[in-house]
């Protein structure tokens, strides 16, 4: 059968097979459309707004996550020298009695402090906040579980490098060597 | 210059005159605003595509009542479905997809209940009534798979690309098809034709 014969088919479908729909058949659907109720349609979100909203939700974390890291090196310091200030003034209160209740770093807080030059200060925060507890109450037997002990470890072994990274952007940093 | 200045000026009709009249818009426009609830745009994509779904479905099933039924709920199917029609692909395409299934439908159903067809395939356009006849038997006797792809390119006058997306078939297999179709149709032609 050549190319022809098959145009010659095609063009007889065109013609010959095509049909008109009955009249009724619109009147019908139509009957049957305004009886249905009318839809509403769903229109699609709008996509553009999505990347921007990720992008910013990505930038407050970066600079959530920067801003603690600059307080960090501030904070512990402050609160580690109130806290051993006011041990210091307990055990000198005390006669030296809550000195010896006091708590001694565990072992991996230890091993972690000889390897993190700025383990003391944290150190501090642990130590004057157990101290002040014992100012509160005399009989409290202090507790430090080994979990706490290790978090603590890995944050200062985390913080150290940070801290000497934000150190020029440290306010309180170099306060003292400062000449004008 | 008295006559020049009393010749009329066209009529300007005020937009709020245009109210419910559907202008030439393109089938997409008219969807959109059917989804919107506009039953006169729908009514408009009826008129436009009834013939069309109606020859379909007819040749596809072969029997005037069952064409009826598939193109009357496939057109309340879609105006159901129009909400949700998200325009990715056409508006052709997606009604003449719906009507399709419902043929398919059809033959489904009466190859499980081996239902008679009785009804004598539709004529109704002018042309010389005993070629028609031999043409239409001709195309009724194909194979289902090989009569809706003549039917939806040489017919209906899909396009290959359309006709795939339609039929949900690759143009590769739309197009062998088709050819083997108009194939068969010529060998069925020639042998009645010869004594």
């Amino acid at each position: 059968v050549t190319d022809d014969r098959h145009e010659e088919i095609a063009a007889r479908l065109r013609e010959e097979a095509a049909a008109r729909a009955p009249e009724r058949l619109r009147a019908d659907v139509m009957l049957q459309v305004r009886a249905e109720p009318r839809p509403r349609r769903i229109r699609p979100r709008r996509t553009h707004w999505r990347p921007l909203g990720s992008l910013a939700a990505a930038a407050c974390l970066v600079a959530a996550a920067a801003f603690g890291v600059t307080q960090l090196g501030s904070g512990t310091s402050g609160v580690s020298g109130g806290g051993a200030t006011r041990a210091a003034s307990a055990s000198a209160g005390a006669g030296g009695a809550v000195e010896g209740r006091a708590i001694a770093p565990g072992p991996t807080l230890g091993a972690q402090s000889a390897r993190a030059p700025s383990l003391p200060s944290t150190h501090k925060i642990v130590r004057g906040a157990l101290n002040d507890r014992l100012d509160q109450d005399a009989t409290y037997e202090p507790y430090a579980p080994a979990l706490l002990q290790s978090t603590l470890a890995k944050r200062l072994t985390l913080a150290a490098p940070l801290r000497q990274a934000f150190a020029p952007l440290e306010p309180r940093q170099g306060r003292g060597t400062h000449t004008p | 210059v008295q006559e020049a200045l009393t010749v009329a000026l066209p009529r300007f009709e005020a937009p709020w005159a245009y109210h419910g009249r559907v202008q030439i818009a393109s089938d997409e426009v008219l969807a959109k605003r059917a989804a919107d609830g506009d039953e006169l745009a729908f009514e408009e994509l009826v008129v436009r595509y009834q013939d069309r779904l109606y020859t379909l479905a007819l040749r596809i099933t072969l029997s005037d009542a069952d064409a009826y039924d598939c193109v009357q709920e496939g057109l309340v199917a879609a105006w159901r479905g129009l909400a949700s029609f998200r325009f990715d692909a056409r508006f052709s395409t997606w009604i003449h997809r719906i009507v399709v299934r419902k043929a398919y439908d059809v033959l489904e159903r009466r190859a499980r209940t081996a239902e008679p067809v009785d009804e004598v395939p539709a004529v109704s356009v002018d042309s010389p009534a005993d070629t028609r006849i031999d043409l239409l038997s001709a195309l009724a006797q194909l194979e289902p798979e090989f009569r809706v792809v003549a039917v939806a390119c040489d017919v209906v006058g899909l396009s290959m690309d359309e006709a795939a997306a339609v039929l949900d078939l690759p143009a590769g297999t739309v197009k062998s098809r088709l050819h083997r179709a108009r194939a068969r149709l010529a060998e069925a032609l020639q042998a009645e034709a010869a004594p």
